[in-house]
């Protein structure tokens, strides 16, 4: 494979995606527990990488700025700045900012610019202040201090064992400059190792061989030295033991010994030099302080990674692609099948239909994400607008191992962030006002998501104002949505907050008030098959409820005729099927019909879509779930069970609400795939 | 072929609807498909035909007599589809345009080009790309992207009526 630099310099942007959003969610974190070390560990690492990766790439503003971060953050590592919250906003305005700077098109604008050097200011301003306060605090712990910074900038001599992995070249990096980094922070003497480098005809320029036996001598101490390998750790062998701590490299004996070992080409074991680290103290023990906590980090990491792989989502679209046609290929296998009697043709589809049922699953559930992955982007909003408004807001969040389709979960960020924002700025009220109504000064908003039957539902909560039913009523007719003296139950009140140009902040903020919000989110999650639901009562809260389907792409359905047009019902939505004379429907004027003791609303398909046509003597109602009703829906004849793979109508049809897509028949033809739910809403309004 | 290469081909496709000849630049048609069953789509406009299954993908139909206030398409053996490629508000969108007849392709150099005449507010010409004369025919090439992306129907007289004020133009 040839990778240009291009091709590299995407996958850096990739990768550096990655760790800020690794780098905000540590923040985030570390706000909670400002003390956590291992955090703390997992923000410098996260800032080195961006720096190192930066300065590789090109990305040179990038790589400057994160090394000012960095900066703060050694401070804080290492116990001399303690996290402030001032640090943590200016952090993570830092993190918006190296977004921005990762976008070529945005790294050079103005703005970018300005920002750039306000964060830089305001970061070299901490950095100022706090070195201060640790001078003014030197005088008191003088001694301590003394003590400390001996400890810190003791001469020793270490030892290193640096086995880079096979596949470390790859990345791009330049050992011999891990080398030259060493020789910046003291005296070397290093080894070499080639004994593993193959043969010209095996040897592959792609992979590194070369492993080395480091000796350094350095005041700067052990994390000095574990820095400088932090890119390459992952995949190599890296140990490094205190031999000395006194320079070594002074001692001419020492050397010789060295000397003389290197010729060997053996591994060098420590215990051929015993003789000059006799008098060290703490022989071979591996850099407690500082590797134990990385070690702990990346175990962590890969615990929750549950040892995954990244793969592009092209290759995930193309798969699904793939498996949609194996499904309609498999549909026409049934139907030929199903037209030749032959025993053993049908062994064979039927093992097909269960294999291809299995594919479809799997390919589903690589497409699934968790709600967890929009997560961080909340607790962002939640800090940032709450400090704004002065208010105080705590922000949970329950069910984020709930799984959705990745293009959903994509098209739900917008709505969900409108709506907690709207939570924020509308249901949440100040402190004072809190207490003056009796409740905990903090706020609460909540996020749920659960399964609940083929449906997935997020809910927002939030323990605020509410929403007053009263005050939509006098708007809306202030507005003219309705009429004065109208019958509007409280219910119905509250969905005309859905409606374009409503909205009944009397202020118009920065945040909300405008207007273009709720019918924004309603619309966006009716693109996606999804409904919103609200409920709310005056000073108890609001929630707010997004039910989603769970697939996008694939669904079981049932197919049915009308004419000679065939329809697909979500099969997940299909109750029962009753059998009817169709005279029986033609006489009734209410639109109730009773089937086995129960009755029904119904609507007749065929002259509800305006389909014409003679509807023959017996006809079949199809029985579906209508958020809490079921209602019956006419058609001439149910044909059976489909997989039906749903191909979008095209912007053609945008408008068309009632059929949600087309699928495609075994034998070429296309059946149409009726939204039940849109159906019966529209229809219902019209009666 | 990228997309400058398509344009540079001086090749169009001309159709027939009701009696009147109409060119589309080729690089606009993917395919021309027989006459094949449509299925019906529903509660939508009348010239939304349908959508019919080209390889697997459902591709919609507008039935362009209907679109140009004509009487519906009797089918007959030379009906045929165009399936054209629009461009509608920035996106491109595969539609299928069911046509009388498919005449001919032309090859007409740029030079032969009339630009659209600017007949004020009274004739609406953003739907007509150009205007050319091949031997002693005049032809109107359409502005696909612009029929497709109105919702509304088009005046097939205010269309015919450009041509003759062009003619009339041209004859001078």
């Amino acid at each position: 494979m040839i990778s240009s630099f291009e091709n590299f310099q995407s996958k850096f942007i990739e990768e550096a995606l990655d760790n800020i959003h690794d780098l905000e969610k540590a923040l985030l974190e570390l706000e909670l527990s400002p003390g956590n070390k291992e955090l703390i560990e997992r923000v410098f690492r996260a800032m080195h990488s961006l720096k190192g990766g930066g300065a590789m790439f090109g990305f040179n503003r990038l790589s400057e700025f994160t090394h000012r971060m960095e900066n703060i953050y050694d401070l804080v590592r290492s116990g001399q700045i303690q996290v402030s919250p001032n640090l943590l906003s200016v952090t993570l305005k830092s993190v918006d900012l190296l977004k921005d700077l990762l976008n070529p098109a945005l790294a050079e604008s103005i703005q970018v610019n300005e920002r750039f050097k306000k964060l830089a200011a305001a970061i070299d301003d901490i950095l100022k202040i706090e070195t201060q306060m640790l001078i003014a605090s030197v005088g008191s712990r003088l001694t301590k201090a003394e003590e400390s910074t001996t400890a810190d900038n003791q001469m020793g001599t270490y030892y290193i064992h640096f086995y880079p992995g096979k596949h470390v070249l790859e990345n791009g990096t330049n050992l011999l400059y891990l080398l030259d980094e060493l020789h910046g922070l003291g005296q070397v003497f290093a080894i070499s190792g080639v004994r593993e480098v193959p043969s010209l005809e095996e040897f592959n320029p792609l992979h590194s061989y070369i492993f080395w036996d480091i000796f350094v001598a350095t005041d700067q101490g052990q994390n000095a030295l574990s820095d400088v390998f932090i890119f390459v750790e992952d995949d190599s062998t890296i140990e490094i033991h205190k031999i000395s701590s006194s320079n070594l490299l002074d001692n001419a004996n020492f050397v010789d010994r060295l000397n003389e070992l290197s010729g060997k080409q053996n591994e060098i074991e420590l215990s051929d030099l015993s003789d000059f680290i006799g008098e060290s103290q703490n022989l071979s023990e591996p850099c407690s302080q500082v590797s134990e906590p990385v070690y702990a980090s990346l175990e962590e990491l890969k615990a929750r990674g549950n040892s995954s792989i990244r793969v592009s989502s092209e290759k995930i679209d193309g798969l699904m692609n793939l498996v949609s046609e194996l499904v309609i290929s498999q549909e026409r296998l049934n139907m030929i099948a199903s037209r030749y009697q032959i025993a053993e043709l049908k062994m064979v589809t039927e093992n097909i239909q269960k294999l291809t049922g299995q594919l479809r699953d799997s390919a589903f559930s690589i497409s699934l994400i968790p709600v967890e992955s929009l997560l961080t982007r909340f607790q962002r909003l939640v800090r940032d607008l709450s400090g704004e408004l002065g208010k105080q807001v705590s922000f949970t969040a329950t069910g984020t191992d709930t799984e959705l389709d990745k293009t959903m979960i994509e098209s739900l960020t917008d709505p969900l962030l409108h709506i907690i924002r709207n939570s924020i700025d509308h249901g949440i009220e100040m402190p004072d006002e809190r207490q003056r109504k009796g409740k905990q000064p903090c706020g609460k908003i909540s996020l749920n998501a659960f399964y609940s039957g083929a449906n997935v539902v997020i809910q927002v909560i939030d323990d605020g104002a509410g929403i007053d039913a009263k005050k939509i009523r006098k708007k809306a007719i202030e507005k003219g949505f309705i009429k004065a003296g109208g019958d509007l139950s409280d219910e119905d009140a509250l969905k005309l907050i859905f409606l374009p140009g409503f909205s009944t902040s009397s202020v118009v903020t920065e945040v909300s008030g405008r207007g273009v919000g709720m019918d924004v989110v309603n619309r966006n999650i009716a693109a996606i098959r999804g409904e919103v639901a609200i409920d709310s009562e005056p000073d108890k809260g609001t929630t707010i409820s997004i039910t989603l389907p769970l697939v996008l792409s694939i669904i079981d359905g049932l197919l049915v005729r009308i004419n000679q047009t065939l329809y697909v019902i979500p099969l997940s939505l299909t109750d029962r099927i009753y059998p009817v004379n169709s005279q029986l429907l033609n006489r009734n004027f209410i639109n109730l019909i009773t089937l086995d003791g129960v009755q029904y609303p119904f609507f007749n398909l065929r002259q509800e879509l305006d389909l014409g046509g003679n509807p023959s003597a017996r006809c079949q109602m199809v029985v579906v779930n209508h958020s809490e009703m079921r209602v019956a829906l006419a058609v001439d004849q149910v044909l059976g069970k489909i997989q039906a793979v749903l191909k979008p109508l095209g912007r053609l049809y945008h408008d068309q609400k009632m059929i949600s897509a087309a699928t495609i028949m075994g034998d070429g033809t296309i059946a149409l795939v009726l939204d039940t739910n849109a159906i019966i809403k529209q229809l219902s309004h019209q009666s | 072929m990228s997309k400058e290469d398509l344009a540079a081909i001086n090749s169009y496709l001309s159709f027939r609807l009701g009696d009147e000849i109409f060119a589309i630049h080729v690089a606009k048609v993917h395919k021309i498909l027989e006459m094949s069953s449509i299925t019906e789509v529903p509660k939508a406009p009348d010239y939304m035909k349908g959508v019919i299954n080209l390889r697997g993908s459902v591709l919609p139909v507008v039935d362009a007599r209907v679109k140009f206030g004509m009487e519906p398409a009797e089918k007959t053996k030379n009906t045929s589809i165009l399936v054209i490629e629009a461009d509608i508000s920035g996106e491109t969108v595969m539609v299928g345009m069911l046509v009388d007849a498919v005449h001919a392709v032309m090859k007409i150099e740029p030079e032969n080009l009339l630009p659209p005449p600017q007949l004020g507010d009274k004739y609406r010409s953003e739907f007509i790309s150009n205007m050319t004369q091949v031997k002693d025919k005049f032809y109107i090439i359409l502005n696909m992207d612009a029929i497709f992306s109105s919702t509304d129907h088009i005046n097939m007289k205010e269309i015919t009526n450009v041509k003759d004020v062009v003619i009339k133009k041209e004859a001078k």
